[in-house]
């Protein structure tokens, strides 16, 4: 995938302005909706259209101009200061998956296995992501629906980000649940604890308008 | 639509085989504890074999349906034997700190079979063979 130089090129363009999981996941698409056989006009079209969601307002015309002089006049756009160059999205793409029932976990953890697979993280280190998105999501499905389960590549610190949060009364206890003093017979407890085990960055805050826990994993 | 993504129960002479394979949602665990269950008491079975060798992701809630599964079965007179969990899996439900609640659990499918008191009848043809051929090349 993505070995024609056009494509190359156009990943090298986005590259500079996003992760390298994301620029893929860009031209990907870019070439799916555009066929193989688009011209250089209908690719310079798609891209822009593909592009423009993930960027601020007042960026569009930079990169505009940009994928303008790769694919139209031919010529790669001026490497210009590439330490300081636009930022597309705020700050990385997001995803997110809102949890209403239990029906909406797979969907969750899908999404965090995906997100493994783009970040090249597997075997348990994966395994040890998705079940703790797993068990967040699952708390938020029994204990405190509606909630959402967001993620963020967070490529410059070379991190997944996940931001659960909740609509429920808080957790009351959490300090006996987080040292294991507490467990409820259908083992939210034990949900907890063994997902901060699982991650490498674990923090929760609670209070009566809501649970929010962020977990992080180094890849 | 559950009906597609039924997990399969196969029966093998006095045995159920459930081979659980990708992910299992909550609604398919629950109605998967129903069938087991109504095919032990239905079949009259003496042991019930899940294999867990393509499963995706093993949490903590289905850790706990497949020990109500097991406890319920017993009462009923199966033995459980879980088969084929994949290290990452075992590894991760290690580090979290489930229990499956005494289940037995063995390596692969041929295991569990063994366990059961199931034999392979290629290995006795093996020895049948190495028999044959001893015979021919024994000097008599």
């Amino acid at each position: 995938m993505l070995k024609t130089p056009t494509q190359q090129a156009l990943l090298a363009y986005f590259e500079r302005y996003i992760s390298p999981i994301n620029a893929r996941a860009i031209v990907r698409s870019i070439f799916e909706r555009a066929g193989a056989n688009a011209s250089n006009e209908q690719l310079y079209r798609q891209a822009t259209a593909s592009s423009a969601i993930y960027v601020k307002p007042e960026q569009r015309d930079e990169l505009v101009n940009g994928l303008r002089e790769l694919l139209l006049n031919g010529s790669a756009p001026r490497a210009e200061h590439p330490s300081s160059a636009v930022r597309l999205s705020e700050p990385n793409m997001a995803v997110s998956v809102a949890i209403r029932s239990e029906a909406n976990l797979n969907e969750a953890r899908l999404i965090a296995r995906q997100m493994c697979r783009q970040a090249g993280l597997d075997g348990f280190s994966a395994q040890k992501f998705v079940t703790a998105v797993s068990e967040l999501a699952r708390n938020v499905a029994k204990y405190a629906s509606p909630g959402r389960v967001s993620f963020v590549d967070d490529f410059a610190q070379r991190k997944l980000r996940v931001t659960v949060t909740d609509s429920g009364s808080g957790i009351a206890n959490l300090d006996d649940v987080l040292v294991g003093k507490y467990r409820s017979k259908t083992g939210m407890g034990l949900g907890l604890i063994g997902t901060k085990k699982l991650v490498d960055e674990f923090d929760i805050s609670t209070g009566p308008g809501g649970t929010t826990v962020v977990i992080a994993v180094r890849y | 639509m559950h009906s597609v993504n039924r997990v399969p129960i196969i029966r093998l002479w006095d045995l159920l085989l459930v081979p659980v394979q990708g992910d299992i949602d909550d609604a398919q665990a629950e109605e998967l504890v129903n069938d087991v269950l109504e095919r032990v008491q239905r079949a009259g079975c003496d042991g019930l074999l899940i294999d867990l060798s393509g499963v995706w992701t093993l949490d903590s809630h289905l850790c706990s349906v497949m020990v109500r599964l097991s406890r319920s079965a017993a009462l009923m007179g199966a033995r459980t034997i879980v088969s084929g969990m994949r290290p990452e899996i075992a590894m991760t439900i290690q580090a979290m700190g489930i229990s499956l609640g005494g289940i037995q659990t063995v390596a692969t499918l041929e295991d569990a079979l063994a366990a059961m008191g199931v034999r392979s009848g290629r290995d006795q043809q093996d020895v049948s063979d190495d028999e044959f051929v001893r015979k021919i090349l024994e000097p008599s």
